[in-house]
């Protein structure tokens, strides 16, 4: 954000904050420290978040069930009734166990990339820490991933009698989609604000992920000519996480290494990244 | 520091502080710096301005479109960075810089004004925002989309947010532009009162009155230069004089009593 230092001062009685404004970047330190100031903010942002989303619809929240159903629906006439996919579960289940986690990465992406430019109404009038948008921005996939866990769990309890212990780790297992996508997210909204052709090929990028990433199919249905495509993508392993602990199945461990370097890479590039954008973007808008 | 014999701090102290605009569109070639920044051309809309305003003080900015008016709120509101120089300020800041306030339109006024005090680290209870409302005279509006506000509904919720909200320093850029007479100088005192509490306003407005009647101190920038900082009697007379006397294109936006 703006170059701006705050330290307590020792000589005014009223101890007011002190902001020195002045060109230049800040630590991260100092970025935590606002982020930290700011908490209240980020809950009250996903709260409107969530109220907007479905303000004024007549069924409300049941589209955030809908929508996942068709879906898989889609997916289930397309791979599993025409493809004749095999599959270890009912076709249903698997392919809701691989969505849930990739549309997560997927919403957090998309709506990371825009949350500047969809917040410019505050962005261009009021300083806060920016960071605070796409953290908030979460709110609604993360929701959105709730009532697809729920979906999954009564799927589960219905195809088949017993649920693994694995399932207790699945929320776990969508930090890695989360920060997968909010790394993508960083990257795509900071250059948004110079290149508008991100916000064209974001979609475009999401969906192609969407097609190379174990969802709709499983892993050992791809031809051996294409593996490398799901072994290195690091999408993979939060689908593959995600469905394994719904499922039971042991994680393939060798996906972890990509995933990994690729979210830190992510955030390492994109953090700094978006705070340049977000200090110039009020002079670009 | 112009400050020192005095025993209040200064509120805001902005020392060579400079702002410079590159024209055109960022393009891919300057995100990659592939090409010069010196390519496109450069406009200076604050040129090594220095000035304090201290504790108690209102004071009015004046200066034709271009001036760097806006510019000079929006770096201390910490919207915009500057080129270089730097600010100092003491205390919250508090900014209304248009017409809308940074209000979001799908947004009922209620979780507007909470969102805004939000922003400034502030949570307002229920009677809070009643008063708010009933300050800004849309209490029976607080419950609908502010999409649905006349201007004057935007303005007169922002002032009286920001009368609400306590901060040190406050930045108001036109924000009375849609509010009747009444409700103007209603709206101007309930501001005042953080002068009145040891902070300080600064008042951008083309509405000269406005300024006679709310500061005793007044700026007047030109082209990004301090051209006067005086009392607001005295720095009115001479730019009403300069707006006499200078061509009609310069006039644009301004409004005379």
């Amino acid at each position: 954000m703006l170059a701006v230092r705050q330290y307590s001062d020792t000589r005014s009685p009223s101890a007011l904050r002190i902001t020195r404004i002045c060109p230049g970047g800040d630590s991260l330190a100092f970025h935590l420290r606002e982020l930290a100031r700011s908490f209240g903010l980020v809950a009250l942002l996903m709260r409107k978040d969530l109220l907007l989303r479905y303000r004024d619809t007549y069924l409300g929240l049941a589209w955030a069930i809908v929508q996942p159903l068709v879906t898989v629906l889609v997916f289930w006439f397309a791979f599993g009734v025409m493809g004749k996919i095999r599959t270890s579960e009912a076709y249903p289940l698997f392919s809701m166990a691989g969505l849930v986690p990739f549309g997560l990465l997927s919403a957090v992406a998309t709506r990371t990339a825009s949350s500047l430019s969809s917040n410019a109404y505050l962005v261009s009038r009021v300083y806060f820490p920016r960071f605070v948008l796409p953290l908030s921005s979460t709110a609604a996939p993360l929701l959105d991933a709730a009532i697809g866990c729920a979906l999954l769990l009564a799927m589960a309890l219905v195809s088949r009698n017993s649920l693994p212990w694995s399932l207790c780790l699945a929320p776990l297992a969508l930090v890695l989609p989360l920060a997968l996508g909010l790394g993508l997210g960083l990257v795509a909204a900071a250059l948004s604000v110079t290149v508008r052709d991100v916000r064209a090929a974001l979609p475009v990028a999401l969906q192609l992920l969407l097609l190379g990433t174990p969802v709709a199919y499983p892993s050992d249905a791809v031809p051996e000519q294409f593996a490398f495509i799901v072994t290195l993508n690091p999408a993979s392993c939060a689908v593959d996480l995600f469905r394994a602990s719904v499922l039971g199945h042991s994680p393939d461990p060798s996906l972890i290494a990509p995933a990994l370097t690729a979210t830190i890479l992510l955030w390492a590039v994109g953090l700094p990244f978006f705070h340049r954008a977000a200090r110039s973007c009020a002079d670009t808008l | 520091m112009t400050c020192e014999q005095n025993t209040t701090h200064p509120i805001l102290d902005v020392r060579n502080l400079r702002k410079t605009y590159r024209l055109g569109r960022p393009s891919l070639r300057g995100l990659l710096r592939l090409s010069s920044r010196k390519e496109r051309e450069m406009v200076i809309a604050l040129d090594n301005l220095s000035f304090a305003v201290l504790a108690g003080q209102a004071v009015g900015l004046v200066g034709c479109n271009g001036s760097g008016k806006t510019t000079l709120l929006k770096i201390l509101a910490r919207i915009t960075v500057p080129t270089s120089g730097e600010a100092i300020l003491r205390g919250e800041v508090g900014a209304l810089l248009d017409v809308a306030a940074g209000f979001h339109d799908e947004l009922t006024g209620r979780e507007n004004a909470e969102l805004a005090a939000a922003i400034h680290g502030r949570r307002l209870s229920r009677a809070d925002i009643e008063a708010i409302g009933a300050m800004a005279q849309v209490e029976r509006f607080l419950d609908t989309p502010m999409r649905r506000y006349s201007m004057g509904m935007f303005q007169r919720l922002g002032i009286a947010t920001a009368a609400r909200t306590k901060a040190q320093l406050l930045l108001v850029d036109e924000s009375f532009s849609a509010v009747d007479g009444a409700f103007r100088s209603f709206g101007l005192r309930a501001l005042r009162r953080t002068v009145d509490h040891g902070g300080a306003m600064l008042l951008v407005s083309h509405q000269l009155d406005l300024i006679e009647q709310n500061t005793e101190r007044c700026l007047w920038l030109e082209r990004g230069r301090l051209q006067l900082d005086g009392s607001t009697t005295e720095v009115l007379a001479a730019y009403r004089e300069h707006l006499r006397t200078s061509e009609p294109e310069d006039r644009d936006g301004v409004e005379e009593p």
